[in-house]
């Protein structure tokens, strides 16, 4: 099957949203993790933020990803016109 | 999280070295033995009810590799969590937040973070080109007899390593929950797991996954409920009775030792909540974490479960599904081990498993009443029947990947050039699942009472380091050929196998033998030692390799210590005790710790004549070469550039012709039941 310009498009604009959310997904990780203790001095719902972080909140932002991504690609699936019945 | 993960190898250790710490009797009392036994029973009846139903419906090889594509993804997302949940991560993560605090988050974390490259770089690609195993993928635009082969390779590589470990620890844990010899235990698991695999397939196997997966959580959250609710389910209130708990204090104190001379209580309490109670060397932590992010994604049988969904749309929905089980169940940890530390106690949790292994089920134990109530005592059944209900679902999992590696890819792809009748590689798959089954049984008999955490370390790496590189880059760069996937996979795995085979993972005779000497003769009385300063290192290799000095951290002053007894001494002084002590009380306490230190002491000697006159480990070295736990660090990157240059100098013109369709199939996955027809 040749590639169409709107398979080109598609593929582009997936590529990009990926690199985006694995950013988001960087930054709720590794920085978090390095810099625990100076998190620590903020407070969020009575945590230290970088306690709840670790507990609580990365892991809140994974699913937040996930789901953010899956929504997004089933809508470009439908708009390329490449979904799968 | 990079200062994270060192605990996967760890809990896996604290996992196998468990059985030495409990007599043969288990954690459940013998007169509520029935009780465990009833929920196992109930548990087996309902998962071979499904097995029956799964043979009735199995027969191309679709159903049986892919459960004909007919798993929706929420169903698929309960059994991707319910692979992913091993009883490592589920018992021992809250074991490691009981008696670590923070540190224990951290391997929660790591897991989960894995699962995000999966999604985003790995799964739907590879849904969209596969067929039924990682071969298929790298066979797409590459020549299918080589790269099946080296694949298949690397996959039963991956699985046996895994699999001897999940074999292992499962025997084990079953041996520590309920007193089953060690061998009947894994004989028990194996045969299950087999059944399950050989007559329902993929979708027997789907189905135990999504049973297993549901009870976690359903016991998960009944425990949370009990312990959270004292405290009108407030989440500040709660931490701060964590901090304030004086048995968390005390485990605290104990971690810090000299430095928790001058902190109060409350500043101890505190500290459970912060960083650094468990986890050291921050190269090492980096190296693991960077096998298990890209390991996981490397997974054969991670991978597997992706074939079995219908549609694109549906992988999405499996991944955010597995995603809110996993990070809502670990979420839920936090209260199952800060509620372990403080119901329980750490002193207690690590009295009865060195690796904390132990602390959910002895919460529930005592969330249900005590050792000595009927109640108490079927929350730790319904506990000890999840966890092996966990560990014969993986495995399943595992052995499935590795049949299909070796009946689908060498057998049918490479043997009989893709030319079988269905029925043909459907009865492979069920022989290659028999082979693999009893390989799988005898290899973790043998390896009874063997250190294996390092095989899971290894099972990572190497899927890191060799099934990675190959399946991103054949996805994902045009140049990518035939030559570059095999130079790569051959590369990473070797690489991998090798530097574990010369580091500190292997048991290397001279430093054991040193060690139970000195349990054995105890230590003599040290001098007061000055502080000394922190040294440079003389380059980043020497962090890597004993070719030249590391830098060394700076030491504390030392006071003077009095000289340790070592066990013979102890076991002297103690006897003594006891036929002076007339108190019944007294006695019994006594007759305990010698009980303990008579163990330690035959450990040691046990130790010493098994080692005697032996200098060097398995390989001929007297101490490590590479210093590292973990390969990752350096065979990944050598995987991916083994990859590049096997390509560059291969040439492969139809690799890049191929590129444009395999670019068009990656997007949209239209034609991939077509392509698994022919």
């Amino acid at each position: 099957m040749p590639l169409s310009k709107t398979h080109q498009e598609y593929w582009n604009k997936n590529l990009r949203m990926t690199a985006a959310l694995l950013l988001v997904w960087f930054l709720a990780t590794f920085p978090v993790i390095w810099f625990v203790r100076d998190l620590n001095i903020l407070s969020f719902l009575g945590f230290p933020l970088g306690f709840y972080m670790a507990a609580q909140g990365s892991l809140i932002i994974y699913v937040a990803v996930v789901w953010f991504y899956a929504r997004y690609m089933n809508k470009l699936d439908k708009k390329h016109g490449v979904a799968e019945e | 999280m990079t200062k994270t993960l060192n605990k996967l190898a760890l809990s896996a250790a604290a996992l196998l070295a468990s059985g030495s710490a409990l007599a043969a009797t288990g954690a459940v009392a013998d007169e509520f033995k029935w009780m465990t036994f009833a929920v196992f029973g109930v548990i087996i009846a309902i998962t071979m009810g499904i097995t029956y139903w799964a043979a009735k419906h199995t027969h191309t090889t679709s159903e049986f590799y892919a459960a004909g594509r007919s798993v929706s993804g929420i169903q698929n997302g309960w059994a991707i969590a319910g692979d992913y949940l091993s009883a490592a991560s589920f018992l021992g993560i809250a074991g490691l937040i009981s008696l670590y605090g923070y540190d224990g988050f951290m391997y929660s974390v790591g897991w989960l973070v894995a699962y995000i490259t999966v999604l985003l770089v790995i799964a739907e690609p590879c849904r969209n080109i596969g067929k039924f195993t990682m071969g298929d993928i790298l066979a797409f635009r590459n020549e299918p007899k080589k790269v099946k082969t080296v694949a298949a390779l690397s996959t039963i590589t991956v699985s046996t390593f895994y699999l001897t470990a999940q074999m292992v620890g499962g025997g084990v844990l079953i041996k520590t929950l309920i007193g089953i010899d060690y061998e009947i235990s894994v004989i028990g698991v194996g045969i299950l797991m087999l059944a399950y695999v050989v007559f329902g397939g993929m979708k027997a196997t789907t189905w135990v996954q999504i049973i297993k997966a549901g009870l976690l959580v359903t016991a998960s959250i009944l425990l949370v409920m009990f312990v959270w609710m004292p405290y009108g389910f407030s989440l500040p209130d709660y931490l701060q009775a964590v901090a304030g708990d004086t048995k968390v204090q005390a485990q605290v104190a104990k971690l810090l030792g000299d430095k928790a001379t001058t902190m109060t209580a409350a500043e101890l309490g505190q500290r459970f909540l912060e960083p650094g109670l468990f986890l050291k060397s921050p190269i090492d932590q980096i190296s693991l974490g960077m096998a298990l992010v890209l390991g996981t994604a490397g997974m054969p049988h991670i991978l597997m479960r992706f074939f079995t969904v219908p549609t694109a749309q549906a992988a999405r929905l499996s991944v955010i599904w597995a995603m809110a089980i996993i990070g809502g169940f670990y979420v839920l940890t936090l209260f199952l081990g800060t509620g372990a530390a403080m119901l329980v106690g750490p002193a207690k949790i690590a009295a009865v498993d060195a690796g904390g292994n132990m602390a959910g089920p002895l919460l529930a134990q005592y969330l249900g009443g005590g050792e000595n109530s009927m109640l108490g005592n079927f929350f730790l059944a319904f506990v000890a029947a999840v966890a092996f209900a966990t560990i014969v679902a993986v495995v399943a999992g595992l052995v499935l990947a590795a049949a299909s590696a070796m009946a689908h890819d060498i057998y049918v792809g490479v043997i009989r050039g893709d030319h079988a009748t269905p029925q043909e590689q459907v009865v492979a798959a069920r022989v290659a699942s028999v082979i693999v089954g009893i390989m799988a049984i005898t290899v973790g008999i043998m390896a009874k009472g063997q250190n294996v955490a390092h095989l899971v370390a290894l099972a990572f790496a190497v899927a890191a380091s060799s099934n990675l590189p190959a399946v991103f880059l054949t996805l994902y760069w045009k140049k990518c050929n035939t030559g570059g996937i095999i130079a790569g996979m051959l590369v990473g795995a070797i690489t991998a196998i090798a530097l574990v085979m010369v580091s500190p993972n292997m048991t290397y005779p001279q430093a054991v033998i040193k060690a139970a000497q000195k349990v054995i003769e105890g230590e003599p009385a040290s001098e007061a030692k000055p502080a000394v300063e922190a040294k440079p290192g003389e380059g980043f290799t020497c962090e890597l390799f004993a070719v030249c000095k590391k830098a060394e951290p700076a030491k504390h002053a030392e006071l003077a210590k009095p000289a340790k007894p070592g066990t013979r001494e102890k076991l002297v002084t103690l006897q003594a005790r006891l036929d002076a002590a007339t108190d019944e009380a007294e006695k019994k306490t006594i007759q305990g710790d010698l009980e303990k230190v008579k163990k330690a002491h035959d450990k040691a000697e046990g130790d010493l004549k098994k080692f005697d006159g032996q200098t060097t480990s398995m390989v001929g070295l007297e101490k490590p070469f590479f210093l590292l736990k973990n390969p990752g660090l350096i065979s990944i990157p050598l995987g991916f550039l083994a990859v590049i240059i096997g390509s560059l100098l291969y040439r492969d013109q139809r690799a890049e012709d191929m590129w444009d369709e395999l670019y068009v199939r990656q997007n949209t996955g239209i034609h991939a039941e077509a392509a698994s027809a022919h």
